[in-house]
């Protein structure tokens, strides 16, 4: 799953990465992989499950700030 | 290869905005497209100031919020078929000393580009993911920040600017 989202090139790569980082980190990344399938899931039955209504206003405002 | 930047996710996903559909559509057709960290920290802020959303599905996946954030930027990435490209970590020296190199880039991009940090931090990722290699040719935005400044944009970053 992390390849195929372009989180790691490879699975040698996606391994090495989570064995670096531990057993507590890599149950952590499956609980969020798990997460993501439930929003695709969600997606196949036609919603798409994050909503950001007035996000792009505030976005722009926050950019013309700075 | 595009790069994406927030404001056309952000766009998909806002149904207020009347640009929603084009916005989704755009990122649906275009083919390759990348993003930088910069995107992930700006859709990250967002995120995480929709408390409401956040913790509602926090709460029905059982997990912490910031891992609730981490795996909605997964979906999104996924969701557009975007590819995340991590710059790679160099250090700039200037005369007033050492700055992370995606600034320095921009500081030296701001005189001739003149935009707003944010919009002139993505001017300098495409610079730095150019360099690297990534064959960027177009920004895909809603930003219309970046609207003066295309002719410039072409002419010093090589870029083509697409504006939704």
């Amino acid at each position: 799953m992390l390849v195929q989202l372009g989180v790691f090139s490879s699975r040698s790569e996606a391994l090495r990465e989570l064995i670096k980082a531990g057993m507590k980190e890599f149950r952590l990344v499956i609980d969020v992989i798990k997460a993501v399938e439930n929003f695709l899931n969600l997606r196949e039955k036609g919603d798409i499950p994050i909503r950001l209504d007035g996000a792009l206003k505030q976005l722009l405002e926050e950019r013309g700030r700075f | 290869m595009s790069y994406i930047d927030t404001s056309i996710i952000i766009a998909a996903l806002d149904s207020t905005d009347p640009r929603m559909h084009q916005a989704r559509r755009v990122l649906e057709e275009v083919g390759d497209k990348i993003i930088s960290e910069l995107v992930l920290v700006e859709l990250t802020s967002v995120l995480s100031r929709r408390r409401e959303l956040i913790s509602d599905l926090a709460e029905k996946l059982g997990l912490s919020e910031d891992l609730l954030i981490m795996a909605v930027l997964l979906y999104i990435i996924k969701r557009f078929n975007l590819t995340y490209k991590a710059v790679r970590y160099q250090v700039a020296t200037l005369p007033l000393g050492r700055v992370y190199m995606p600034l320095a880039v921009a500081m030296k991009l701001s005189a001739q580009l003149k935009l707003k940090t944010l919009d002139l931090f993505h001017a300098a990722y495409i610079k730095l993911l150019k360099d690297e290699g990534e064959p960027i040719h177009t920004l895909v935005t809603v930003d219309s920040g970046f609207e003066g400044v295309k002719r410039r944009l072409r002419q010093i970053l090589g870029v083509t600017t697409f504006m939704v």
